[in-house]
């Protein structure tokens, strides 16, 4: 760099910090944009609230005095975002969600993976994969998926241990990809089990 | 190996880290350090994180099933049975785990007792070690029962193609195999094999011995011999009897209701030496009985011992037999011979 931050900027170099600050904040939201949408939307049901959330992590950290290394402001960006989260969640249980704030600014979000829900025959189709699979794969993964409980607790209602519930349910998640990408279900199978 | 099945098992592999993140992320709270090495792994390879969206799409798909469920069950397994029967498996290149994960590891072996029993008689789908305190018999999920002496454990694992159970050392079980012609029984005490597919027999290890006694159907036996492993083949009313030391096996026809009738928790005896009857109520009971003089070990014993009630025989006994049953330290009963009068002796 040839040129000191108060030449760059002639405002000061308070607000020349600012500006590479938010730069860098940008940057790094574009880059993880996709990771932390996921891994919010592990949190809630819906990628809105995820967003909802990535967003106010990104204010937050353009709050920040100083941002410090680019490794750092990773993991900080995801303890402030997965923070965030907790508080919401918390919010959600005790209050209606009934006036959600509707539009927010994508300028930062790349087109997001999300789906809305399904529609009711891709849902059925999604029934019969599952059905082909054995019922203990099926009652593991249902009980995850559908009702919500932890593998803990699922282990003891199935008398399995908790290593073999997850196993169930990570193996039908790969069954259902390969079935999704049109493998036979006897070559998927084969493969999970390989 | 073609190009092509290379690349499969790397998209495989892909989706088995992507579905293990992804049932880590939606667990708990995911600890800072796992939200670090997921991302490390998110950017390992543009891949991987698209393999993470495809299968968190799929989850969410799911979503709907939620007010839905009777779209799962409405439709019939395409599979039969046996295609969808759990395959043997292979050991996998180590991924890292959630903490949570590791945690379950450390309780490799699942230790039930007949009693409860019921815990896992529903499924087995790990190995798991089976005792038994009495003589109650037990059925196996393969609808084969079990009747361990005390003392003995086996253990049992029917994750992969075969049915096997392990006999630890020094215990006896009577087995009546279920008929699976696709899933043979296989029973391992110490070097010995035994394969079933659908009989009774019983095992016993009793130092470099292991004793298989058939009841119903036929049985094969392989075991380390002096030159290279030996075959034998026997069924009802036989019983081979191997000899660790010796690496060769006798097979001689036996009375396999006199030999078994132990499963039954009473032992019958008619003129055996006491020191036959005292090995064997120490086999297939908890107690220790100890005798330390020759002339009592020598002494002809009639009757049956019930194996519930020891103590009740040891009575009986001392009332009978010039001995004198004495509990020494740590539940060690030591059989002393006691002088009798000279009438009952010259009897």
């Amino acid at each position: 760099m040839t040129l000191s931050d108060s030449e760059k900027h002639p405002e000061g170099p308070r607000k020349a910090d600012a500006a590479s600050r938010a730069a860098e904040v940008s940057r790094l939201f574009k880059e993880h944009n996709r990771t932390l949408v996921l891994y919010l939307a592990s949190r809630f049901k819906d990628v809105q609230s995820a967003r909802e959330v990535a967003q106010e992590a990104y204010v937050r950290l353009l709050q920040l005095e100083s941002t410090g290394t680019v490794s750092f402001l990773r993991a900080y960006l995801f303890k402030v975002a997965g923070n965030i989260a907790i508080d919401r969640l918390r919010q959600q249980k005790t209050r209606s969600r009934l006036n959600q704030p509707e539009e927010l600014d994508d300028t930062f979000f790349e087109p997001s993976p999300e789906r809305t829900l399904i529609a009711r025959e891709e849902l059925a189709q999604l029934g019969r994969l599952l059905a082909e699979l054995p019922e203990k794969y099926q009652q593991a993964f249902r009980l995850r998926r559908l009702e919500d409980h932890s593998f803990a607790d699922i282990a003891r209602h199935m008398g399995i241990k908790e290593r073999m519930v997850r196993r169930y349910v990570t193996n039908t998640l790969v069954y259902l990809r390969l079935r999704r990408e049109g493998v036979s279900s006897a070559d998927s199978w084969r493969q999970v089990q390989a | 190996m073609n190009i092509e099945t290379v690349m499969d098992e790397e998209k495989l592999e892909r989706y088995r880290q992507a579905s293990e993140w992804l049932v880590c992320l939606k667990s708990t709270n995911p600890s800072e350090s796992e939200v670090e090495r997921w991302l490390t792994w998110c950017e390992e390879d543009p891949q991987n994180l698209a393999a993470f969206e495809a299968l968190d799409r799929d989850w969410n798909d799911f979503e709907g099933l939620r007010t839905a469920p009777a779209l799962i069950t409405s439709a019939a397994s395409q599979l039969s049975g046996s295609r969808m029967r759990d395959a043997p498996r292979k050991s996998r290149p180590p991924f890292p785990r959630c903490a949570f994960w590791q945690a379950s590891i450390a309780a490799a072996i699942l230790i039930v007792t007949v009693t409860g029993y019921e815990f896992w008689n529903r499924t087995l789908q790990a190995p798991a070690l089976v005792t038994s305190a009495n003589w109650k018999p037990a059925v196996l999920p393969d609808g084969s029962s079990f009747v361990l002496s005390a003392k003995a454990a086996a253990e049992v694992d029917f994750t992969g193609p075969s049915r096997d159970l392990k006999l630890r050392p020094e215990g006896e079980i009577y087995i009546k195999v279920h008929h699976d012609k696709t899933r043979p029984f296989i029973v391992q005490a110490g070097n010995v094999t035994v394969t079933a597919v659908g009989t009774a027999f019983d095992v016993r290890r009793d130092g470099d011995h292991a004793t298989v006694t058939v009841e119903e159907g036929t049985i094969r036996v392989l075991a380390p011999g002096a030159d290279g492993p030996l075959e034998w083949q026997a069924s009802a009313g036989y019983q081979i009897d191997y000899s660790e030391r010796e690496k060769t096996a006798v097979v001689a026809s036996v009375d396999a209701q006199q030999v078994l009738q132990w499963r039954r928790g009473e032992l019958s005896y008619d003129r055996k030496p006491l020191a036959t009857v005292i090995a064997d109520v120490n086999r297939y009971s908890t107690t220790r009985i100890v005798i330390s003089d020759p002339d009592l070990e020598r002494m002809e014993f009639s009757g049956t011992v019930f194996m519930a009630s020891i103590s009740d025989w040891l009575t009986a006994l001392e009332a009978v037999y010039p001995v004198k049953a004495h509990e020494s330290a740590a539940g060690v009963i030591q059989l002393l011979s006691v002088p009798m009068p000279k009438r009952d002796r010259a009897r």
